[in-house]
């Protein structure tokens, strides 16, 4: 496996040529946020600014709480936007629904939609396939393929169990869950976070997750794509980081913005823009969704928060380093 | 010796000594400079693969990690090791000099830097350990080196290339040498030579009464001086037996003196409009362009079939041989052709007519876009090939002395062999240094200066417009002869297919997979003519010593299969290149013999013309076959398969051969 040093940042798909005629008025695109705006919002803002693509952006954020979802998709057939844009996997089933059981009533199905910050659309059934779409809906992954995460994962420390923990309710989560069984077969421990009587996941059990996975044997704690993690992913990380037991991440914030030691992940950043390169296809272009494929980005970077590393006396093999960021 | 070989002779070998002492002194001097510049050279890439490994480590350190928590560092050492060929060893000690992790082959002589060491402000600590040169570079923490990264470089890249070099200078040497017999050979006899023997020539018809004659006066230098000297001479003569005819009629003697006047006169003969003396040409003239065409020819021998094999995409071996194949059918399709021209046109005609398919057929190679048209280029190539050759083969057989036409056509043998030793080594290094392409432009100029030299220094003529009998009747006349057919069919058709199959097409692939330069590839094709030119030499002096050239060429035949067979008792790196001087020694063995023969065979018949030129086509035949042939056997079985078959193919038929005479002698015994 060959990483690159430096992710592939927007910077490409920035430098694309300039449109050479002004838009006469602005694409309005409404942005359905899950968790509030973050960095891939940045990148796909910034793309239309950088291409001078006037846009009006329409920002609706439900803070979590999927029952707003109705209240969301009414308004959004009011404003009717030429473009929608949906954040996250659990927004963007409710909003979505499986593409081969679609109901108008309850699905957004008026307006071609891009999604961003998605796990695994085809098993999710918001499309088809990544080839085709079969849909007003494209978009893009972020997560890299589960087995080179675990190849990545034994480059810098090889291991034999490897403990990872999830909320049960996110089927993103619960989808990585299944793809690293395949994968490793009886190695991985798995240790779901703790449901209280209303069925929620209880961040109190984080800790009792970490002592599990040590008790176990686990030499990795591997974290995978999941909202209430990344929520509580300073709890996660540090009590990890406390007890000996280096994390490894599927998403950057574990490592970027928590404790977590290492990540095979892309850019939010990046993935934005690249979502805000597809959303050009359609309204500038005038492509039909079902045409452009899901896709990833095909470089990832691999994160290493080298604190964590001393902390742990668990440093980088040599050769890794000269292919990983350092945070 | 004639006079004229005897100051071709001391005349070369005076150049001999001179060239080799010039060329010795001259490679020595660049041999030691060569080494002088390459070691620096070594030890900035020592260099420079040490930095881009201390740049790593270095940053590793700069994180935090301490440096006896560096991990995976002799994984990290290998792929430094293996990202750059030919270092020895890459390794790293701590500040006390002791090995922390190593990749590659460490000298047991290997010592690191001692504590203390000062690491230099720019650059690498640079040593000769033992057979390596080490470049050391140091990890610092706070100011301090921690470790020392050390990559060697095997003194042993300095020897390769100087043994490369060596080998160029023995081989440009050689090339020099043949190249100036050749061109000495053919100056000697322009200018000193040929008007000896056209004075020789003048004197006899003066000796004789005839001072009619004329010398030619275009010859240069001193040749011309004695040219005209000898007509002054003539003219003083005939204006004296003119004046002494007028004062015969004057005096008062003048019928007695008229008398005896006329008696001299019907012996002697006067006169001014007296035709010139031919100025006469040589052997060793009419060898030069041939010599050329075939260096010219040569020239991309050692690299057709790898050439091909890319213009073809790099995959099958039959797209390597094709072009191989079409340029020898061509030769033997235009063999007949040829001599249809040659017998029309004459000699010098036909050798400009055929320098033009020659020239367009190497201009096409070095453009051919793919290897169809690289094919087409070279069977254009071949038709000129056979052209050019038959032309002078004619011409040294006009040429050639009264009794001396076996040596004379010796010399055609000679004359291309000669230029095919000089084109593949020369050949070899040009496309080392100048790429495929250019090579055959090369041959292209080559080609284009033999046109020139025949318009200037051959006198036209030669052709016949006579009737020449039919080709099928030839054939059938010579192929009923069984001595013949076996012949053609046992000895001259494999010995060709081995030539081809082996020597220009899998040899020069084989030695490619085994890892030679092209330069090297070159050399051991070489190898082949240079075997062959004693080869030839041994062949018919034997031949004609013993008087069974058929047992000859049957014995090396056999010599020939063994030779190829030397894969089964030996490693491949050795066995080719003994695989291939045992070609070159059987077939300049057979090659005298199997000319010898044919005249003896056809005795009766009177057919020895025509059977001549169908053996030529059944060595030709048997070249179109080898390299399809080899390419057959290469893809079903590999390199060392395809030698063996050959070896056994080579083998069966020489035996055969043997049996067949055996036979011929069991019934010419029995009735006696």
């Amino acid at each position: 496996m060959r990483l690159p040093r430096r992710p592939l940042l927007a910077a490409p798909l920035l430098a694309l040529p300039r449109p050479t005629r002004a838009q006469d008025r602005k694409f309005r695109i409404v942005m359905m946020l899950f968790r509030g705006w973050e960095e891939a919002c940045d990148g796909f803002r910034d793309y239309f600014a950088a291409r001078r693509i006037p846009v009006d952006l329409i920002v609706r954020d439900i803070g979590q709480d999927l029952s707003r979802v109705p209240e969301l998709i009414a308004e959004t057939r009011a404003i009717r936007p030429d473009l929608v844009y949906v954040w996250g996997t659990s927004l963007a089933i409710a909003v979505l629904g499986p593409w081969d059981q679609l109901d108008p009533a309850r699905h957004l199905t008026d307006f071609p939609v891009v999604f961003n910050i998605v796990t695994d659309p085809v098993g999710n059934r918001i499309v088809r396939s990544r080839e085709a779409p079969g849909r007003s809906v494209t978009g893009t992954e972020y997560i890299a393929p589960v087995d080179v995460q675990m190849r990545a994962m034994a480059r810098y420390r090889a291991f034999t169990r490897v403990a990872t923990t999830f909320n049960p309710n996110e089927r993103n989560s619960l989808s990585v869950v299944r793809q690293m069984q395949a994968f490793l077969g009886g190695g991985v421990i798995e240790l779901p976070v703790a449901l209280d009587a209303a069925k929620r996941p209880d961040p109190a059990s984080i800790p009792d997750v970490i002592a599990a996975a040590k008790r176990a044997g686990a030499e990795w704690l591997y974290i995978p794509p999941d909202t209430f993690l990344n929520d509580h992913r300073l709890v996660l990380t540090r009590t990890a980081l406390e007890s000996g037991l280096p994390c490894f991440s599927a998403s950057e914030r574990f490592v970027q913005f928590a404790e977590g030691l290492a990540g095979l992940v892309s850019r939010y950043y990046s993935v934005g823009a690249f979502t805000a390169f597809k959303a050009e296809q359609i309204l500038r272009e005038g492509r039909a969704p079902e045409s452009i494929p899901v896709e990833t980005l095909t470089r990832f970077s691999f994160l290493i928060r080298m604190e964590t590393a001393r902390r742990l006396k668990l440093y980088p093999p040599v050769g890794l380093l000269r292919v990983a960021e350092t945070v | 010796m004639t006079p004229d070989r005897r100051l071709i002779g001391s005349v070369l070998a005076l150049s001999v000594l001179l060239l080799t002492a010039a060329i010795g002194f001259v490679s020595h001097t660049a041999l030691r400079s060569f080494e002088g510049e390459l070691r620096p050279e070594l030890e900035r890439e020592a260099t420079v693969v040490g930095s881009i490994g201390v740049q790593t480590l270095q940053r590793a350190l700069d994180l935090g990690v301490p440096f006896d928590g560096l991990s995976g560092v002799e994984e990290y050492l290998a792929t430094l090791l293996s990202a750059q060929p030919g270092l020895a060893y890459v390794l790293l000690t701590d500040a006390h000099g002791r090995v922390i992790a190593r990749a590659g082959e460490t000298p047991a002589t290997f010592q690191g830097l001692p504590p203390g060491a000062v690491p230099p402000g720019r650059g690498a600590v640079t040593r000769l350990l033992g057979s390596s040169y080490d470049a050391a570079l140091p990890l610092l923490a706070t100011g301090q080196p921690v470790g020392w990264v050390h990559v060697g470089i095997a003194r042993a890249r300095l020897d390769t290339p100087l043994d490369d070099m060596r080998w160029d200078v023995v081989i440009v040497l050689l090339v020099v040498l043949l190249a100036t017999a050749e061109f000495l050979r053919f100056l000697l006899a322009r200018t000193v030579s040929t008007p000896i023997a056209m004075v020789r020539r003048l004197q006899e018809r003066l000796a004789a009464g005839d001072w009619t004659v004329r010398a030619p006066t275009d010859m240069g230098a001193e040749a011309g001086h004695v040219a005209r000297h000898l007509n002054v001479l003539v003219r003083r003569m005939n204006d004296r037996w003119d004046r002494l005819c007028w004062l015969a009629t004057e005096s008062s003697a003048a019928h007695r003196t008229a008398a005896v006047l006329a008696e001299v006169g019907g012996k002697l003969r006067f006169g001014m409009a007296s035709v010139a003396e031919r100025r006469g040409s040589d052997t060793a003239s009419a060898r030069l362009p041939l010599f050329l065409f075939v260096f010219a020819e040569q020239l991309s021998t050692s690299f057709n079939p790898i050439y091909a094999q890319a213009l073809a995409g790099g995959g099958g071996t039959f797209g390597a041989a094709l072009p191989i194949a079409a340029f020898v059918a061509a030769v033997a399709l235009a063999t007949p052709w040829g001599g249809e021209v040659v017998a029309r046109r004459g000699p010098r005609s036909a050798m400009m007519w055929g320098t033009v398919p020659a020239a367009l057929g190497h201009l096409g190679a070095a453009l051919a876009p793919d290897v169809f048209s690289f094919a087409a280029a070279r069977a254009v190539c071949g038709a000129g090939y056979a052209i050019v050759t038959i032309a002078c083969q004619v011409h040294l057989a006009q040429e050639a002395p009264q009794g001396r036409v076996a040596r004379s056509l010796g010399g055609f043998t000679a004359a291309v062999m000669t230029g095919a030793v000089c084109g593949t080594a020369i050949g070899a290094v040009l496309a080392d240094r100048m790429g495929f392409r250019l090579t055959y432009g090369a041959s292209m100029l080559v080609v284009a200066g033999i046109a020139l030299l025949v318009w200037r220094e051959f006198a036209p003529g030669g052709g016949s417009t006579a009737p020449r009998p039919g080709l099928w009747r030839s054939a059938r006349i010579a192929f009923a002869e069984p001595r013949f057919a076996a012949l053609a069919v046992l000895a001259a058709i494999p010995a060709k297919v081995l030539l081809g199959g082996f020597i220009f097409f899998l040899a020069p692939l084989e030695l490619r997979e085994l890892g030679f330069s092209q330069a090297a590839i070159g050399r051991n094709v070489m190898l082949y003519g240079l075997c062959m030119l004693p080869a030839i030499v041994a062949g018919a002096w034997l031949s004609d010593r013993t008087g069974r050239g058929g047992l000859i060429i049957a014995i090396a035949g056999a010599l020939n299969g063994v030779g190829l067979m030397l894969p089964l008792w030996l490693a491949s790196d050795i066995a080719l290149p003994g695989a291939i001087v045992a070609t070159g020694i059987a077939q300049g063995l057979a090659s005298a013999p199997m000319l010898a023969v044919v005249p003896a065979i056809a005795g009766a018949t009177g057919n020895a013309a025509a059977m001549l030129a169908f053996l030529r086509l059944a060595e030709r035949f048997g070249s179109v076959v080898g390299p399809p042939a080899a390419a057959a056997l290469l893809a079903s079985g590999g390199a060392g398969h395809t030698m063996l078959m050959l070896g056994i193919f080579s083998l069966v038929t020489a035996i055969g051969y043997g049996l067949v005479l055996l036979l011929r002698a069991a019934r010419r015994e029995e009735p006696a």
